[in-house]
C-alpha cells in the first residue's frame, strides 16, 4: 500500500510538472500591454487587433479595424507608468507619444496619457474597449 | 335519460362542427386581408398559439409554424397580439381592396422579475444621444460634409418625491474618459478656419468642449450638450464608434447625487471608396463634381480654398440655407447616386445598400429593436428613389422623418407635428408625468432603440432596471410605485 502511494505521488508530481511545461505560457497583463503598443508602434495593426477583447472583435472586423487605425496617428513610443493587476482585471496608465504627421499638420510629436483597462478572457489578457 | 344523452351528443357534434368549420376558415388561404408570421425576436423561432386581434371580433391564432391569417375587408386596422411569456404588442396596417397585407410580428420576452437596482438609489438618470449616430470624416483637407458633432441629453428624477424631472439645483457634467483629445486623430481643427469655423482645438462648432457642464434644454425638462466634437477614435488610436460618456450629477454643494454612462455614437465609416476608389476618394469626388457641375473644386482645393458642401447645398443638419436653385445636400446625394449603387461589385454587395454612404457594415447604425425585428433602413425611410421623390416633393431632410405612428398604435405615437427625438410621454398612468419625460429617455435614440443589439446602448437600463429593455418598471423613477405599464 505504501509503495503504491509513493508511485502515485511520484506520477502526479511528474505529470504536473510535465503538463505545465508543455502547455503554452499565458502572457501576463504587462506582456499583452507591450504587445498592444509595440505592434501599433510597428504599424502591425493586425497584431494590435488580436489584443482586443472578444466584445470589440465581434463588432469590428480585423480588416475594418486596420483600415481605420491607419487613418489615426502613428505611435512613436510609449511608457507604461503604472499597472495594477487584479485576478481578472487590470488597469494601466500609459504615456503615448504620437509621431509628427503631415496629415494632421503636426510638426512635433504629441504626447498623451491614457488609461487602459485589461480583462482576462478564456484566451488570456485582452485590452477592453 | 336517452333524450339527454342524444341532446348531449348533438351538442358535442355541433360544437365539433363549429370548431372544424372555424379552423378550416382560419387555415384556408385567404386572398383579401392580413397574413404573416409570429416569431421570437431573439431566436427567430416560430411562436404558436399567439392570438391576433384586429380590434373587433376577428381573431386568428398562429399555427405551429407561426403563421396566421385574418380575412378582412379593405380598411385600416390595429392588430393586437398576445401570447403567454411574451410582451403584448400592436401594429397598425392598411388592407387594400382585394389585396393581402403582410404583417409579421417579432415578439419580445415578458419582463423579468429581477430586483430593480434603482430601488436602492435616491436619483435616476436617463441619458441618450439624439440621433443614434453621427457622421464624421477621416480627412477634412478636401471638403467638409459634416464636422465632428455629437449631442447628449440627460434627464434626472428624484425617486423619493412626486415632482417632475429636475432641472435646477444640480450640476450635470459629462466627460469621455477614452476620448479626451480629438486633435490626436483628426485634422478637423487644422482646416476648420477654411470652412469658416474659427473654434479652438477640441471645441465644437457650437462652442461645446469634449468635457464640461450640460445646459438646461429648450423645454426645461432636462440637460443637453450640443455639438460635442468627439470622433470615433479613442486617445490611444482605437476606432470605437460607440465611445461612452460618463455623466455626473452633483448638488450645489458638489455632492454626487448620481452617475451614469451613455454611448455617444459617431462613425467615419462612410465607404466613399466603394465607388470612388481607394487611392484618393476625396479627390475623385471633387473631380467628378467638377465634371458634372462645372465647378472648380479641385483647383480651389489645390489653391487652399476649401468648401463645405452646405455652402451651396442647403443642409438642415447644420442650419445652412445653401444657394437658391441648388438641391439640398440630402436630395443631391440621393438623387445623383440612386442609380449608381451597382457601380462597383463592392457597392452592389454592400447590404443594406444604405451602408455604402451611411455608417456602416461594421458600425451598424441600425441596431435597435427595429433591426432585431427584421426591419431595414428602407422599411422606415424608403429606398433611394423614395428618398428622392419625397425630398423633391418638399419634405425637409432631418426635420421631417419617419414616424413611429406609421406602424405602431396610437398609444405609442409621437406628439403632433413633432419628431420622435423631441416628443414626450403623454399617456402616463399618472397625469402629472405627461409632458415630462422624453420618449428617448425610456426607449433610447432612434436607430438604437431598446432592446438594442449593441450592448453599448444598454448602460442606462442595465444600471437602473437590471436588464436591457426599454424603461418599463415605474420603480426606476418612483420609490412608491409598482406599475409595470407606462402607456395607458
Amino acid at each position: 500500500m505504501k509503495k503504491y502511494l509513493i508511485y502515485m505521488l511520484t506520477l502526479s508530481v511528474f505529470l504536473t510538472f510535465n503538463l505545465a511545461g508543455c502547455s503554452p505560457q499565458e502572457q501576463t497583463s504587462r506582456e499583452v500591454l507591450d504587445k498592444y503598443f509595440t505592434s501599433a508602434q510597428q504599424q502591425d495593426y493586425a497584431t494590435t487587433y488580436t489584443c482586443y477583447d472578444s466584445e470589440y472583435q465581434k463588432k469590428v472586423t480585423k480588416d475594418e479595424f486596420i483600415s481605420h487605425r491607419k487613418e489615426a496617428s502613428v505611435v512613436q513610443s510609449y511608457k507604461v507608468l503604472q499597472l495594477d493587476t487584479q485576478k481578472d482585471a487590470a488597469k494601466a496608465t500609459v504615456e503615448i507619444t504620437f509621431a509628427s504627421s503631415t496629415k494632421f499638420k503636426r510638426t512635433e510629436p504629441a504626447i498623451v496619457k491614457v488609461n487602459e483597462d485589461l480583462i482576462k478572457q478564456k484566451d488570456g489578457w485582452k485590452i477592453k474597449v | 335519460m336517452l333524450k339527454t344523452k342524444v341532446s348531449l351528443l348533438l351538442s358535442f357534434m355541433l360544437s365539433l362542427a363549429i370548431v372544424v368549420c372555424l379552423s378550416t376558415i382560419a387555415s384556408a388561404a385567404i386572398t383579401t386581408g392580413i397574413s404573416g408570421t409570429v416569431k421570437d425576436i431573439n431566436t427567430g423561432a416560430a411562436i404558436a398559439g399567439a392570438t391576433i386581434n384586429d380590434g373587433s371580433r376577428t381573431t386568428a391564432t398562429s399555427d405551429a409554424s407561426g403563421n396566421y391569417s385574418l380575412s378582412e375587408a379593405a380598411g385600416s386596422y390595429t392588430l393586437k397580439i398576445s401570447v403567454s411569456g411574451y410582451q403584448t404588442t400592436s401594429l397598425v396596417c392598411t388592407v387594400a381592396s382585394g389585396a393581402l397585407t403582410n404583417v409579421n410580428f417579432s415578439l419580445t420576452k415578458a419582463y423579468g422579475t429581477q430586483t430593480i437596482p434603482a430601488a436602492s438609489m435616491g436619483y435616476s438618470v436617463f441619458a441618450w444621444n439624439d440621433l443614434g449616430m453621427h457622421c464624421d470624416q477621416n480627412d477634412y483637407s478636401y471638403f467638409s460634409v459634416l464636422p465632428p458633432f455629437n449631442t447628449l441629453h440627460v434627464q434626472i428624477k428624484n425617486r423619493n418625491n412626486t415632482s417632475g424631472m429636475i432641472t435646477s439645483g444640480v450640476n450635470v457634467a459629462y466627460t469621455f474618459p477614452k476620448k479626451t483629445n480629438s486633435t490626436l486623430h483628426t485634422n478637423f481643427w487644422q482646416f476648420a478656419p477654411k470652412y469658416g469655423w474659427n473654434v479652438p482645438a477640441n471645441i465644437g462648432i457650437t462652442g461645446t468642449p469634449l468635457s464640461g457642464t450640460m445646459q438646461v434644454d429648450a423645454k426645461n425638462l432636462g440637460f443637453v450638450a450640443t455639438g460635442i466634437p468627439i470622433t470615433p477614435y479613442d486617445d490611444d488610436g482605437t476606432w470605437d464608434p460607440y465611445g461612452a460618456a460618463n455623466i455626473t450629477v452633483t448638488d450645489t454643494n458638489n455632492n454626487i447625487l448620481q452617475t451614469a454612462a451613455v454611448a455617444a455614437p459617431v462613425s467615419t465609416e462612410m465607404n466613399c471608396q466603394n465607388c470612388h476608389g481607394t487611392t484618393n476618394p476625396q479627390l475623385d469626388i471633387l473631380q467628378k463634381h467638377d465634371s458634372h457641375n462645372g465647378t472648380t473644386l479641385v483647383t480651389d482645393q489645390a489653391n487652399g480654398t476649401l468648401h463645405q458642401c452646405s455652402e451651396c447645398h442647403s443642409d438642415n443638419a447644420l442650419g445652412a440655407p445653401g444657394k437658391t436653385g441648388v438641391e439640398s445636400l440630402s436630395l443631391a446625394m440621393h438623387n445623383f447616386h440612386k442609380d449608381k449603387m451597382t457601380t462597383t461589385t463592392v457597392a452592389a454587395n454592400t447590404t443594406p445598400g444604405c451602408y455604402n454612404c451611411h455608417p456602416g457594415t461594421n458600425t451598424q447604425c441600425l441596431r435597435g429593436i427595429m433591426e432585431k425585428a427584421g426591419k431595414t433602413c428602407v422599411d422606415c425611410h424608403g429606398d433611394m428613389n423614395k428618398m428622392t421623390t419625397s425630398l423633391q416633393g418638399g419634405r425637409q431632410a432631418w426635420l421631417q422623418e419617419p414616424k413611429c405612428a406609421d406602424c405602431h398604435d396610437s398609444k405609442h405615437q409621437e406628439n403632433a407635428n413633432t419628431l420622435y427625438r423631441n416628443s414626450t410621454f403623454n399617456n402616463s398612468p399618472i397625469s402629472v408625468m405627461n409632458g415630462e419625460l422624453y420618449c428617448e429617455a425610456c426607449h433610447n435614440s432612434t436607430h438604437g432603440e431598446f432592446k438594442s443589439t449593441n450592448s453599448a446602448d444598454a448602460s442606462i437600463p442595465q444600471k437602473f432596471q437590471g436588464d436591457d429593455y426599454w424603461i418599463w418598471n415605474c420603480k426606476v423613477c418612483h420609490a412608491n410605485k409598482t406599475q409595470k405599464a407606462m402607456h395607458t
